[in-house]
This record gives C-alpha cells, sequence and structure tokens, in this order.
C-alpha cells in the first residue's frame, strides 16, 4: 500500500513527532508507515486522514501486489 | 476502538531484566560452588525474567508493536519447537554422543526459555529494521 503521509505532512507543516502525538501512535510507527514498512490498521489511517485534513483515499492506495 | 495492552507494566522490563541477570549469576555460583552446570535453573530464571521483558508494555504501545510482537512471537514458536525436536530426537532417541556436561534433552523450562530469547531478540530487530531508513 503506498502512501502520500510525507508529502502531506510537508504540506502542512506538521512533524512526525507531532502527527504521532495526533493519531496517539510513536514516532517510530509514522515512519515505518512512511516507508511503507508497515501497513496501519483501516482505524489508525481514518485518524491520519482526519489528522491531515485528507480524505483517507488521497492518502492511501493500493498498489497491484496488495 | 481499543486495543488490548500486554499484561505488565513498562517498569516490569527492569524487573525481567534483573531475574534473568540473577538466573545467569545463580548459574555461575552453582558451577564454582558444586562444580555442576545447572541449566534448568538457568532456564527457569531466564523464562520467568524473558516473560516479563516480552510482555510488558513498550514504552509507547501501539499497534505495530503489537503486530511486530506477534511476528516475533510466531517466529519463535515455531525455531524453538524445530530446535527442541531435532535436539530431542538426535540426544534422546537417536543416542548420539555428546560431550560431558552436555544436556540430554531440552525440558518445558528451556523450550519456553529458548522461545522467549528468539521472540525477545526477534523483536527488537523487527522494530530496528522497521524504523530505520536503510533501503529507501
Amino acid at each position: 500500500m503506498r502512501n502520500s503521509i510525507k508529502v502531506e505532512r510537508a504540506r502542512q507543516n506538521l512533524t512526525q513527532a507531532q502527527l504521532a502525538e495526533q493519531v496517539k501512535v510513536a514516532r517510530q510507527t509514522i515512519i515505518a508507515i512512511e516507508y511503507n514498512k508497515f501497513a496501519p490498521s483501516v482505524i489508525l489511517a481514518f485518524k491520519i486522514a482526519n489528522a491531515l485534513h485528507c480524505k483517507i483515499e488521497d492518502i492511501f492506495e493500493l498498489e497491484d501486489d496488495d | 476502538m481499543k486495543q488490548n495492552s500486554f499484561p505488565y507494566a513498562y517498569w516490569v522490563k527492569i524487573l525481567g531484566i534483573a531475574v534473568v541477570l540473577s538466573g545467569i549469576v545463580l548459574f555461575f555460583a552453582k558451577r564454582h560452588k558444586m562444580g555442576i552446570w545447572d541449566f534448568n535453573e538457568l532456564a527457569t530464571g531466564m523464562s520467568w525474567g524473558l516473560l516479563f521483558v516480552f510482555f510488558s508494555r513498550e514504552k509507547a504501545d501501539d499497534e505495530m508493536i503489537h503486530s511486530l510482537k506477534f511476528r516475533a512471537l510466531t517466529m519463535a514458536v515455531i525455531s524453538a519447537f524445530s530446535i527442541t525436536h531435532l535436539y530431542n530426537y538426535l540426544f534422546l532417541n537417536r543416542r548420539l554422543e555428546r560431550p560431558d556436561g552436555i544436556l540430554l534433552s531440552i525440558s518445558a523450562y528451556q523450550f519456553l526459555a529458548l522461545t522467549l530469547l528468539i521472540a525477545t531478540g526477534c523483536f527488537y530487530y523487527l522494530k530496528y529494521q522497521a524504523t530505520s531508513n536503510k533501503g529507501e
């Protein structure tokens, strides 16, 4: 699953730590999601989308092999 | 919706490490005093200690940690069971020759200690891998 959290985060001027605090996860989890090393649950994906004021489908995108 | 967390608080990790260390110290003390390698006593201390270390919460306990711990535990159970079965088959069933002081078979405590040791190692390795940016 691809995601554009890093881009949206930069657009909103949010650091990884600030986003992590907003969605109540560790900063390491945000790092892992940004680098596609961890696929978040639907709940966490919604929380991230809300924090970035975006729709979930604008941030997360399925890849062919998903 | 809140996921269930691990049963022990973060500080229990310190207690776990202390139990593991005391088990190791007692193991070598017994060797020094009585001249025997008591692997069962070592395994008892290690399994209690590692139980506290592995099943206690991390500083930030979230769904990635839960997922990594589950993956680590899965790998650990499969590999520890394979090692135990192979070892017991070779030395207990096939009666392969072994040097003095080496175990005849792996006991339940030793199996649990081995499983938790692999699980703890795997968990920290997976966590490091997930949060390092190498290869990106």
